[in-house]
Order: C-alpha cells, then sequence, then structure tokens
C-alpha cells in the first residue's frame, strides 16, 4: 500500500472515529500520562494495521478490535513496568481533558468499567457503541452465546450499581 | 436507573469533544519524544564511528607491526604479501567511506536544520525533516553496509591466510552474509515500527495545527 494512501485512510479514520480512541483511553488508562500513552500506543497499531484492513468488517469494528488489543497488551506492559516506572508529576500534557464537558455521570459509568476485568471492559464499551454480538464475538473472539451471557450479566450489575449509588448524582 | 438511561449518559459525550489540544503541553511532549528519538539516532551513529574506527585501527596496527618486521619477529611462518597489505588497504578504504557516508550525510542534515526555530511549527516541521532523512538513509540499506562488510571479509582473509587457516573464510563469510541480512531486517523493521509512524503522527499533527489555526 502506497503511504499516502495509508495517511490519507489514517487521517480519515481519526478524524471521523476520534471518539472512538478516546473511549478506549479512558476505559484503560487512569491518569492523564498513561491516557497520552496509550493514546499514541492506539495510534500507532492503527496506522501499522491499515494496510491488513481488508474491508470485510466496518472500519470501527477494525478499529476496536486493533485499540482493544493494543490497550490490552499495554495495560499488561503497564503492569509489568509500574514499580519502576513513576508518572512524572507537574509533567505538560498534550491533550486536556476540556473541564466544560466534564460530566460526573460519564466519570461514574468510566469509573464502573475502570473495574471491571479486561474482557468484561472491551465487552461493555462496544456494547454501549451500538456494536452487535456478532461483530464483538468476532472482535474479540469469543462465541456469541459467551457475548449475550456475559453482556446481561454486565447489564444487570450496572443497573444494580446505579441504583445502588446514591451520591454520585446521577 | 435501567440501562437504557446508561446508554443515555455514554451517548453524551459524543455530544461536545472531551478533550483539547494543549499547544504547550504538546510542545513539552513533542520535545521530550524528539530528545529520545535524537538519542536513539545518536547511539547507531556512534556505532558506525565506533566499529570503523576499530576496524581502521586494527588494520593500521597489523600494516605497521608488518612493516617494522614485527610479525615476522612473533612468527616466522606469517609474512604479509603485497596483495595483503592492498587488501587491508582497500579494507581501510571500505570501512573509511562508510563513516565518512554517515558523517558527511549527518552534518548535510544538520546544516539543513538550522533554518529553524525553536517554536512549536519549526520544531514540528525539525522533526519531520529528521525523521524523513532517516527513513532516507535507510532506504538503500544494503548497500550501505556492503562496503564495511566487504572490509571485513578482506580483513579476515588476509588474517586466515596468513595464518593458513584459509577454510575457516568459508564460516566467517557465511557469518557475515547472516549478520548483514539481520542487520538490514532490524533496521527495516525500525523504520516500519517507529519511523513511519512517528513520521505520520508528526504530519498529522502538523495538518491539525494548520487546520486550528485557519
Amino acid at each position: 500500500m502506497e503511504r499516502n494512501e495509508q495517511q490519507r485512510i489514517f487521517d480519515g479514520w481519526l478524524d471521523e472515529h476520534r471518539g472512538l480512541f478516546f473511549k478506549v483511553v479512558r476505559a484503560y488508562a487512569f491518569n492523564q500520562h498513561d491516557q497520552e500513552d496509550l493514546f499514541q500506543e492506539i495510534t500507532t497499531q492503527v496506522w501499522n494495521s491499515i494496510p491488513k484492513f481488508r474491508g470485510d468488517s466496518k472500519a470501527t469494528t477494525w478499529i476496536y478490535r486493533v485499540a482493544l488489543y493494543s490497550a490490552m497488551a499495554w495495560s499488561k506492559r503497564e503492569k509489568r513496568h509500574r514499580d519502576g516506572h513513576q508518572t512524572i508529576n507537574g509533567q505538560e500534557h498534550a491533550l486536556l481533558q476540556t473541564s466544560k464537558n466534564k460530566n460526573p455521570r460519564l466519570d461514574w459509568l468510566y469509573d464502573q468499567i475502570g473495574q471491571m476485568d479486561e474482557i468484561d471492559r472491551s465487552l461493555t464499551l462496544m456494547m454501549l457503541d451500538g456494536h452487535s454480538y456478532k461483530e464483538i464475538s468476532a472482535t474479540l473472539g469469543i462465541t456469541e452465546s459467551n457475548v449475550g451471557v456475559k453482556l446481561n450479566r454486565i447489564k444487570k450489575r450496572l443497573t444494580e450499581k446505579s441504583n445502588e449509588e446514591t451520591n454520585h448524582g446521577l | 436507573m435501567d440501562f437504557e438511561a446508561i446508554k443515555v449518559i455514554w451517548d453524551s459525550q459524543n455530544e461536545k469533544p472531551l478533550y483539547a489540544l494543549n499547544e504547550t503541553g504538546l510542545h513539552a511532549v513533542l520535545r521530550e519524544k524528539s530528545r529520545r528519538f535524537g538519542r536513539l539516532m545518536f547511539r547507531q551513529e556512534l556505532e558506525t564511528y565506533g566499529a570503523s574506527l576499530f576496524v581502521i585501527t586494527v588494520i593500521l596496527f597489523i600494516l605497521v607491526a608488518d612493516y617494522l618486521g614485527l610479525v615476522a619477529k612473533v612468527s616466522p611462518a606469517v609474512a604479509l604479501t603485497k596483495w595483503d597489505v592492498v587488501a587491508l588497504l582497500v579494507a581501510i578504504v571500505c570501512w573509511a567511506q562508510y563513516a565518512i557516508l554517515i558523517y558527511s550525510g549527518r552534518k548535510r542534515q544538520h546544516q539543513r536544520e538550522r533554518k529553524f526555530t525553536s517554536s512549536l511549527r519549526d520544531d514540528l516541521e525539525r522533526d519531520i525533516e529528521q525523521t524523513r532523512y532517516q527513513i532516507a538513509a535507510r532506504k538503500n540499506i544494503v548497500r550501505g553496509f556492503i562496503p564495511p562488510h566487504i572490509g571485513s571479509g578482506l580483513v579476515s582473509l588476509v588474517i586466515f591466510r596468513a595464518m593458513s587457516q584459509e577454510w575457516m573464510i568459508i564460516p566467517l563469510m557465511t557469518a557475515m552474509v547472516v549478520a548483514l541480512a539481520i542487520e538490514t531486517r532490524s533496521q527495516r523493521r525500525l523504520v516500519k515500527r517507529e519511523m513511519l509512524p512517528r513520521l505520520q503522527a508528526l504530519e498529522s499533527l502538523r495538518d491539525k495545527l494548520a487546520k486550528s489555526e485557519s
């Protein structure tokens, strides 16, 4: 694939699906330094994956697959290195969460997602973004029936949690 | 609250951008990344100069020792022919050419970079140009690596011939061809995995900045 073509596709994906990148980043990385690190990791992996994209699935499904696997790999790697690498305090950040858009209800939801194991986290992200069981199954490599069982459990747990919480402003 | 309400909360983030670009922060991140990239490139250059210097020193040592008659004194059976001397001189040229090629390319690149100031835009342009230069330098990497490998092959040939162990050149040449293939592959991987994504990220960032300015 020509580099210009790869660049064109990448720019298009980044413009159109930027939100998807940020959702995965926010679900897997919990401070700004990590979020930037993961964002760069995901964009690099998505860039590298473009020549392998054959158009058999939707672009969003493909990006989700690459982003989630990158995030899981990054997460494992970070856990291994966490003791040796401290976040640099006072470091400047390239991305700023816009304060005017801070949403406590959304923060609560991300908090709940962040407490899940990695597979449940990926399932939840894709479900909330409206992907079908079939797409989720193909992306995460688990059977459709298993996806259904897990998602029902997750929905139930999220609903229960939201009812239990009284102070998060929901 | 039912699941539909949770979905509404989730979808609310699609309405407004969650993140904005912080130029000062971006500049700091860019500088840090450039420093890291620069260190990696400097280390590779240093390896080139170090290897060239080492091989040339060894060859000069052999030539001087032979000229002073030290080689014959230590081992009377070993003597360099005039063809050995020619081979060693050619090896010096091969290694020196390699080091000079890298040095002069880098120097030209430094001169090209002088026009840039320390602003975010200029830092970006400088990084893009640097990355392009490093990618271009690795385009004909096999051709670049051949002279030093020929040089090393000639030195080995002379040494093994002088020791009457000519057969040793066959496994050594095989090892060198394998090493050449491995080094070439690792440089291509560096381009594919590090440099091209870096270039793409920098160019995207430049476009975004240009768009935000307009």
